[in-house]
């Protein structure tokens, strides 16, 4: 029954798009629910909503700052091992087999990690009056900026390995290497390393998880703390009101440059990476990569202690863990599933511009605005929401991730394949399945596997929502921190990474067999 | 000019190329042709330098530029190469894609020869657009110019006319034949068309 | 490359063909690859066309997919006894004790942790928003202060009296809606490698000494925890203009305020700071870490140290009532106490003889401030102090 089938493939889009917009939408309107609650205005002085101020906007500006910080320290560094790496002989095979597992491990996760070395540092210098301590904004940006390193070198990656190799070679005839890289490569792999600075920037904005770890004052955590501070909401939503027009600037500038550096990118290029690096800086290049991944792994080993210690600490968070893995693997299923409809909305259709404002906006709120718009809306709508509000964070947090990553990738589908398919697909899901999927599913995995990564490490929404014995991971791993629990941060830091490395190399494993049995 | 000594390469376990041997000398045009597959632009690529030999020699004006062990980098050999595809670089405009290449000149110099050479190819109304912005035709004469304009002694050409009509094609023969006569630059020329190779009326040399 | 592509054709089947505007045949394949057209094919309009449906399992896998999603999007609520607390208690200390009733009671405990950034506060926030459909039984509080708050907006449910046998009139409430557990003290923990003992502070007033710099003396926003209630206590005994003008000039000299009594020791063990007002357990904490750092009481020589126990009462309208009775009476027993006095979440004891530090050993002489009087304070500090750090 044809007609059938297609009213049915049409109803899975809009119910997807449907979930999604409702996902993303109600905590919206939770926060303008904020603005109608009668109690604010019949309470008194203790009820007064937080203005804005001298101080205020002052430590917005210092946060910025900081995150500017973060963003150009990360990416060129980023950009520079992305170079070198690729430049050695294997590169490419090295950083695909480093990479992924490096990508799956939370940036939250990172940032503890190395801020427990930089404070097992302080520390060892101060027992042995050792004048190395790195305290305060520059030990929060090197934490930073190490928990964002990986991400910089993917993202450099990509921008190099999208180039065209061929615009690249007719290049080195003419001019020596080094005016390549200055007048071609990194012009056009630039845009996509802006973008890719422009995403650092955003997320060290909207994160405070390792400055407070160093004892620096960032707006995110004044956001956190307005709501904590005051019995009502309101505040929090003002407080935060500068910071997110501030990240809506931002996104507008990056999706700008987003925009403009898929018109440089055609299909796949094909070819080994020509441009060969010196080896020395081929050699340092991997060195640094190699640290990246086995310091904060060594340091976390050593501070975990025995092996008896490690379990004991693994067995106490054993709750948390499981509560952990279910939120972020249930919300990597639906970020993936309802991305993919969002990205259709997207692309295609009358109301592509509500689309994207809706996306750009929930990325763009902090964690604990989406939190509190989430719980006006669950308190008003009774208890059975509880079980589902730590998914719901998670996913009104990173279904944009989810939903743009699915729209680059189908942005950069060769869509003479697909046009091809329309011809002879029996209807849209048949095309989807046969030609769409198999054409897309590397970039989708991504998406998912980002989701993941992302959910995994979420600690700002989810503190203010998570219901009564269903605390995360990261949760229990700041509280620990702030307490000074060492042993135990070690072991569940270690516990996390090693985790979330072993689902990396799987994934990658996976991509390498996949990748063969195309070819064969 | 140019000297092929035993040229071989092998791409893994797939001998593309075994025992090429040919000579170019100063001023002299060739057409190298063959079927498809047979590893024509692979000699090309590595008269560029842009591949490793994997057994033989390359000389190039009585000296050695490639073999097996090491290479001289490809913008060391000063030649010119017009590619299959344009390979224009987008942000660009079709002057920054000339001038790319006239790098060690004087201003001045660099003008009178973008002049010169947007005149042989027709481009002087199109130097300030992007590659965008131009039809295949138009960008073929961009990478044209673009190998013609640093006066080198040899220009490798792969297929240069590919998918033009006939009187965009003539047109661009004619502004190479004009070049070369001009400036009696060594040519090497790969191509499966007749129609070409009688207009180049030159050595045909077949793998 | 030939060859590739003979094999390809043999394997496919034909699906469809269809003729474009062109006048072109299109064959279709169920290969769903590049090449799809075959002009040697295209010129033979003779292939017949046969159309498979498509089977429904792509479609349904998809929608199981969605399904198990949602289903497991749940949380797994495990069929018995259950009781829901809210603890300020440090997660370290705090976790011990709940899994010990658990193994004794066989009633699972579900926690809510603070957090370092909104000590105690947060806590009391939420169970405020949550008055008309209450989700914790118990609210386990590492202070008083925010306790007698709740209580005041009849947030709490009575217990039995009783249970506050032992402990001091005024470390709880005579009709049992909150009873007493455990107490800190606010200290200075002194960096001793920057700071000699001749010049330790000795009094809060030393936060205006002009002997030491603003920028290396420090404390937490006194907006959370048990900093708030310090401050209150102040405003309570020295009153409102006192208290106001000495946070005043504390804000205005540049004194180092930092989110958390844990965010002041760590800037203190580590050199940051000379020295820096925070509780007992912190700086416990960093003595048995072998930080070089001591510990001093304030005021000793005049109104006392400010002394702030920890509170355990339940929540009105609790959803478990029994387990809630249940959990409150083992919280107060003395063992209980003495077990969190050995982990270093409080240093003394309420009752009488129950333990307490060794940290000060010829005794600590405490501010003489009752718990209802701090509460009366509470709302002008809030406000005041508000004004002085926040705007």
């Amino acid at each position: 029954m044809p007609g059938l089938s297609n009213a049915l493939d049409r109803l899975l889009l809009i119910a997807a798009q449907a979930a999604a917009a409702i996902l993303l939408g109600l905590p919206l309107l939770g926060l303008l629910l904020v603005f109608f609650n009668t109690e604010i205005l019949s309470e008194g002085p203790a009820a007064t909503i937080l203005p804005l101020g001298y101080r205020p906007l002052g430590l917005l500006l210092r946060s910025a700052g900081f995150s500017i910080a973060v963003a150009v320290f990360a990416s060129l560094a980023g950009g520079l091992i992305a170079w070198g790496a690729m430049g050695a002989r294997r590169g490419v095979a090295i950083l695909s087999l480093a990479l992924p597992p490096l990508l799956i491990v939370p940036i939250s996760i990172h940032g503890l990690n190395w801020a427990t070395l930089i404070l097992q540092l302080n520390d060892w210098g101060m027992r042995h009056r050792v004048p190395i301590q790195i305290n305060g904004w520059a030990a929060a940006c090197l934490a930073e900026v190490l928990a964002f390193l990986p991400l910089a070198i993917g993202v450099a990656w990509t921008s190099l390995a999208l180039l065209d190799r061929k615009l690249l070679e007719s290049a080195m005839i003419f001019r020596s290497p080094r005016a390549v890289v200055w007048r071609i490569t990194a012009p056009m792999a630039g845009l996509v390393l802006a973008v890719g600075m422009g995403l650092i920037f955003l997320l060290s904005l909207s994160d405070y998880t390792v400055p407070s770890l160093f004892a620096v004052q960032v707006y995110a955590l004044e956001i956190f703390s307005a709501y904590s501070a005051s019995s009502h909401p309101a505040g929090a939503v003002l407080t935060a009101l500068p910071m997110m027009l501030l990240i809506c600037f931002s996104m507008v500038v990056i999706l700008k440059a987003g925009f403009r550096s898929r018109l440089l990118f055609h299909a796949s290029p094909a070819g080994s990476w020509p441009c060969r690096a010196a080896g020395w800086y081929s050699g340092s290049a991997l060195t640094l990569l190699f640290l990246l991944l086995a310091l904060p792994m060594v340091s976390l080993a050593a501070g975990a202690g025995t092996f008896p210690l490690f379990f004991h600490a693994i067995e106490s968070a054993r709750s948390e863990l499981l509560v952990s893995l279910r939120v972020s693997l249930v919300t990597a299923v639906l970020a993936l599933l309802l991305g993919i409809g969002v990205a259709r909305g997207m692309m295609h259709g009358r109301a592509t511009f509500l689309w994207w404002a809706l996306v750009c906006l929930l990325f763009a709120m902090p964690a604990p605005l989406v939190a509190i718009g989430i719980l006006q809306v669950a308190n008003r709508a009774g208890a059975w929401t509880e079980p589902f509000l730590p998914v719901w964070a998670c996913l009104a947090r990173f279904l944009p991730v989810g939903a743009f990553i699915c729209y680059a990738v189908f942005q950069r589908m060769d869509q003479g394949l697909l046009e091809a398919a329309h011809v002879f697909q029996r209807n849209r899901l048949h095309g989807a399945l046969r030609v769409a999927f198999p054409l897309a599913w590397r970039g989708l995995f991504m998406a998912a596997a980002a989701s993941l990564a992302l959910a995994l490490g979420e600690l700002g929404a989810s503190l203010l929502v998570a219901p009564p014995g269903e605390s995360t991971l990261v949760i229990r791993l700041y509280n620990l921190l702030h307490y000074g629990a060492s042993q135990e941060v070690a072991s569940l830091g270690l516990a996390l990474s090693l985790l979330a490395l072993g689902a990396g190399l799987l994934l990658t494993a996976l991509m390498h067999s996949q990748k063969k049995s195309s070819h064969a | 000019m140019l000297e092929l000594r035993q040229v071989g390469k092998r791409f893994g376990n797939t001998e593309v190329l075994s025992e090429v041997n040919f000579r170019l000398g100063p001023g002299e045009i060739a057409t190298l042709t063959g079927p498809s597959g047979c590893g024509k632009t692979t000699v090309l690529r590595l008269i560029s330098g842009l591949e490793m030999l994997s057994q033989g020699e390359i000389h190039m004006e009585g000296r050695l530029v490639s073999c097996p062990q090491w290479g001289v980098p490809p913008h060391r050999r000063h030649i010119g190469c017009v590619f299959q595809e344009p390979r224009l670089w987008p942000h660009l405009t079709v002057r920054g894609n000339i001038e790319f290449a006239l790098s060690g000149w004087t201003r001045n110099e660099r003008l009178a020869r973008l002049e010169k050479v947007a005149q042989w190819t027709g481009l002087t109304a199109l130097l300030d657009r992007h590659p965008c912005g131009l039809s295949g035709g138009e960008a073929r004469r961009v990478a044209l110019a673009r190998a013609l304009a640093p006066r080198r002694r040899l220009v490798l050409m792969d297929e240069p006319l590919t998918n033009l009509d006939a009187a965009s094609a003539q047109s661009l023969l004619d502004a190479v034949l004009q070049a070369w006569r001009e400036e009696q630059f060594a040519l090497l020329y790969v191509t499966h068309d007749p129609a070409e190779m009688q207009s180049l009326d030159a050595r045909i040399l077949t793998i | 490359m030939a060859r590739t592509r003979r094999r390809h054709c043999r394997e496919q089947k034909v699906k469809v063909v269809r003729q474009d505007a062109d006048g072109v045949f299109w064959l279709g394949t169920n290969g769903g690859c590049r090449d799809l057209t075959n002009r040697e094919h295209s010129r033979n309009p003779e292939i017949l066309a046969t159309v498979n449906p498509i089977k429904p399992a792509p479609r349904f896998c998809l929608l199981a997919a969605l399904a198990l999603a949602a289903l497991s999007a749940c949380g797994k609520k495990e069929a018995g006894r259950e009781v829901v607390v809210y603890t300020s208690v440090d997660q370290v200390f705090s976790e011990p004790v709940l899994r010990g009733f658990e193994r004794e009671t066989g009633i699972r405990v579900r926690p809510v942790y603070d957090v370092e950034a909104a000590k105690t506060t947060g806590l009391a926030t939420r169970l405020v928003a949550e008055k008309e459909r209450p989700r914790a039984d118990v609210f386990w509080n590492n202070e008083f202060l925010q306790t007698l708050r709740l209580k005041e907006q009849g947030l709490l449910a009575a217990s039995d009296p009783k249970l506050g046998m032992g402990i001091p009139a005024k470390s709880f409430d005579p009709q049992g809606y909150w009873f007493g557990l455990g107490a800190r003290a606010r200290v200075f923990l002194v960096n001793t490698t920057l700071v000699k003992p001749g010049d330790y502070p000795r009094s809060l007033g030393d936060l205006l000494n002009p002997k030491y710099p603003a920028e290396r003396i420090g404390m937490a926003l006194p907006l959370f925890g048990t900093a708030s209630t310090h401050a209150a206590a102040l405003y309570a005994t020295q009153g409102p203009e006192k208290t106001r003008a000495f946070f005043e000039q504390i804000k205005s000299r540049g004194v180092r305020i930092s989110d958390g009594n844990s965010t002041v020791r760590d800037l203190v063990v580590s050199g940051q700071l000379w020295f820096g007002l925070t509780d007992t357990d912190d700086a416990l904490e960093a003595v048995q870490r072998g930080a070089p750092v001591a510990v001093v009481a304030p005021d000793q020589d005049a109104r006392g140290a400010m002394v702030v126990f920890g509170t355990v009462a339940m929540v009105k309208g609790a959803p478990h009532p029994e387990e809630a009775k249940k959990l409150i009476g083992f919280l107060l027993k003395s063992e209980t106490e003495q077990e969190l006095i050995r982990s270093g979440c409080f240093q003394w004891s309420l009752r009488e003889g129950n333990g307490a530090t060794r940290m000060f050993p010829k005794g600590l002489r405490a501010m003489d401030a009752s718990p209802d009087d701090v509460l009366r304070a509470l709302p002008v500090a809030a406000q005041e102090l508000r004004e002085i750090f926040v705007r």
